[in-house]
């Protein structure tokens, strides 16, 4: 099943007098599912793609469908009411809001979805644990380490039950064991969960780890493998 | 949800303590400030305004027809049942004191002066302006401060007192008030008895029909009387007749309003009638009202009451009006001050609200992109000011309540050119503080709203934000 369809985008940045065509139109569409990694040198186009994608920029021209809605038809207000309860996201640099705990960082995203609760506790602390730090429950962002602040932003982009999370250089930040611990819960989740990864990196253990492997050139898709 | 946004507010104020201490207390010295310079200022206005309305003018007068601009005993008024009832039918209406004033000359012995002559009902002045309660009790004159000093009370201390000019007291609280503030707590407690003994004087509040007159503690200062001397009054009355008198001293009164002090002598209404031969007839009367707030409403039912163009109705700010100028001059200087602080207040707390959301772009924007609604985000942010303001602002309040409470149940007492210079204005030297809720409630909506118009610009860049550059921070 299509989640994410990608008809002819285009963006293009007016860098004061010179223009810079970060995505030069691409054709893509991604299944439920799916573990995906977008790859590419920087300045590629891979964040901007993961942007459009997530509804955080407008492309100039083309149309994103994503599970049967065109985003790109959205108002601003609608957009973030759909980027709630579609889209999870997961930042290069965890962006967990520093005052909530671990926690409490989960169940944010269900109180803007209205959710009890009871249902925010319960599925909070399985997603807490589902990422190995239910004892880290009550502790504040500045108590965690990177690796496992990356792990509680992985457990709130899963919480609105979203039909599919977008991570930006998940690992950037991280050293190579708590890459290796967050690439299998990812790998762990998006298997039990079927909820669809795409990643944007250039990390070779996460493109290892890929089930599909999208490469960016000059804004281009230049190959979509299949591993 | 909305106890997630408290939630989030709330902790987000204490994340940087030091900023939001120094925020609270930028709003919380403003309040304070506010808050005593406003008490200071509307208890010396609320002084001004007893001095000359509890004295003697009352907040309403009711006069014949163009007594107020003549003045002389060619416009009075007929005292008359109807005319009393009327007046008193009126709802905010405490008392009526009647009043005959004319001038007269006033002598004794070789000295002659113009006084202003008062005829009053003894009891319903002192109802309305404590006269009996100005009466002087103890004075030091050169007799008392000789025996003192027979007593072994120190001469310094004698040129202290008389350096001062507070030399007469009305009661013993007066007295030990006084005394205290110039020869010190010990002194007072060690001699207060003693002075008391020796500068006491005689001196007696009037009776209804008394035929004895009392006077101003200036003139009599002036004249060389004391109590129990006679003075002899002279001067044109009703219909241009002349009339004189002669009236033993009952009492020596000190008046707050130095100029009237050394002018005024007070007489039974009747003996005043008698002395201008217009029995029966008033100059004006004085009303006191239960709620002075409601003082033009009156004014304009008294009018309504009386139905006659025989009679004109002032308020006291119509027959004061120097005095209402400068109040008003005065307040006037006082807000432009206030609103300098508030002003600077909010620019300290546009600044440091500008730099806190401008630190938390990235984080605005991470919580846009995650599903937060602009509008929420401005309510957060909001909240979290709000609190803060009202951090700032109570604090402000609790610290200022005892400061003001203590001034005004201590007022300051000035003494030397300062003290000289509010008794020329005919206030008393003391700057009492005022307490009254409306201006607590009036500065802190103020600075509230200084505050609110301050966040507006920061708040409008929450509402506006663009998710894409602000996560890139």
């Amino acid at each position: 099943m299509k989640v994410i369809e990608i008809n002819g985008i285009e963006k293009t940045y007016d860098e004061k007098t010179v223009p810079v065509h970060a995505v030069n139109g691409i054709d893509l569409s991604f299944e439920q599912g799916e573990f995906v990694a977008i790859v590419g040198p920087s300045g590629s186009g891979k964040t901007t793609l993961l942007n459009i994608i997530g509804g955080l920029d407008k492309p100039n021209s083309g149309e994103i469908i994503i599970s049967g809605t065109n985003i790109g038809a959205l108002s601003s207000s609608k957009m973030i009411d759909f980027r709630l309860n579609n889209i999870g996201f997961v930042f290069q640099a965890y962006n967990l809001i520093p005052v909530l705990t671990a926690k409490e960082n989960i169940e944010f995203i269900m109180d803007l979805q209205g959710r009890s609760k009871v249902e925010k506790d319960s599925r909070s602390l399985e997603l807490l644990k589902s990422v190995g730090l239910n004892d880290r429950a009550n502790s504040r962002p500045n108590k965690l380490s990177g690796g496992q602040q990356q792990r509680v932003a992985v457990a709130r982009a899963l919480a609105s039950k979203p039909k599919f999370i977008l991570a930006d250089e998940p690992t950037a930040n991280l050293d190579s064991k708590s890459t290796e611990t967050l690439l299998e819960i990812m790998e762990k989740l998006n298997k039990e969960e079927n909820i669809t990864f795409i990643f944007s990196t250039h990390d070779a253990r996460v493109v290892k780890k890929a089930r599909r492997v999208i490469t960016v050139e000059d804004g281009k898709v230049v190959s979509d493998e299949k591993c | 949800m909305k106890n997630t946004y408290s939630k989030l507010a709330w902790r987000n104020i204490w994340r940087n303590k030091r900023r939001t201490l120094i925020t609270a207390s930028s709003i919380l010295f403003a309040v304070l400030f506010a808050l005593v310079m406003r008490s200071y200022q509307l208890g010396i206005y609320k002084s001004m305004t007893d001095s000359v309305v509890k004295t003697y003018m009352g907040f309403i007068q009711v006069h014949a027809k163009d007594y107020w601009d003549e003045k002389t005993l060619d416009y009075l008024l007929e005292t008359n049942e109807d005319f009393i009832n009327k007046v008193s039918s009126v709802n905010n209406v405490s008392l009526i004191a009647p009043h005959f004033e004319s001038i007269a000359l006033v002598s004794a012995g070789l000295q002659t002066k113009v006084a202003v002559v008062m005829g009053i009902d003894p009891e319903k002045e002192n109802r309305m302006s404590k006269l009996s309660e100005k009466i002087i009790h103890y004075k030091l004159d050169q007799d008392a401060e000789k025996q003192l000093t027979v007593s072994g009370f120190s001469e310094e201390l004698i040129v202290k007192i008389n350096e001062s000019r507070k030399k007469s007291y009305t009661s013993k609280e007066d007295a030990e008030k006084k005394l205290t503030n110039i020869i010190g707590k010990e002194n007072t407690k060690k001699y207060l008895d003693l002075i008391l003994k020796r500068t006491k004087i005689e001196g007696d509040y009037l009776s209804k029909n008394d035929a004895g007159v009392l006077i101003g503690e200036r003139l009599s200062g002036f004249l060389k009387l004391s109590v129990g001397d006679t003075l002899v009054l002279m001067g044109q009355g009703y219909h241009g007749a002349s009339v004189a008198g002669k009236y033993p001293i009952r009492g020596i009164v000190r008046i707050p309003n130095p100029e009237l002090d050394n002018l005024i002598i007070y007489l039974s209404l009747n003996e005043c009638q008698k002395l201008y031969s217009a029995e029966n007839m008033l100059t004006s009367i004085s009303l006191n009202l239960k709620d002075p707030t409601e003082m033009e409403n009156t004014q304009a039912e008294i009018i309504s009451a009386l139905h006659s163009d025989k009679y004109e109705v002032m308020t006291w700010k119509e027959m004061n009006k120097i005095l209402v100028q400068q109040i008003e001059s005065d307040n006037y200087s006082g807000l432009i001050m206030l609103w300098i602080l508030y002003i600077i207040v909010g620019f300290g707390v546009f600044g440091t609200v500008l730099m806190m959301t401008t630190e938390r772009k990235k984080e605005f924007g991470v919580m846009v992109a995650l599903g937060l609604q602009k509008y929420n985000l401005g309510f957060i942010v909001f909240i979290e000011l709000l609190i803060l303001s009202f951090i700032g602002i109570l604090a402000g309040i609790i610290i200022s309540l005892p400061i003001i409470r203590y001034f005004v149940v201590n007022p300051i007492e000035l003494t030397g050119s300062m003290a000289d210079m509010m008794e020329s204005f005919g206030i008393e030297p003391t700057l009492p503080f005022a307490w009254q809720f409306d201006y607590f409630l009036a500065q802190s909506s103020s600075v509230l709203i200084i505050i609110l118009i301050a966040i507006l610009f920061p708040l409008a860049k929450v509402f506006t934000i663009n998710t894409m550059k602000s996560l890139r921070g």
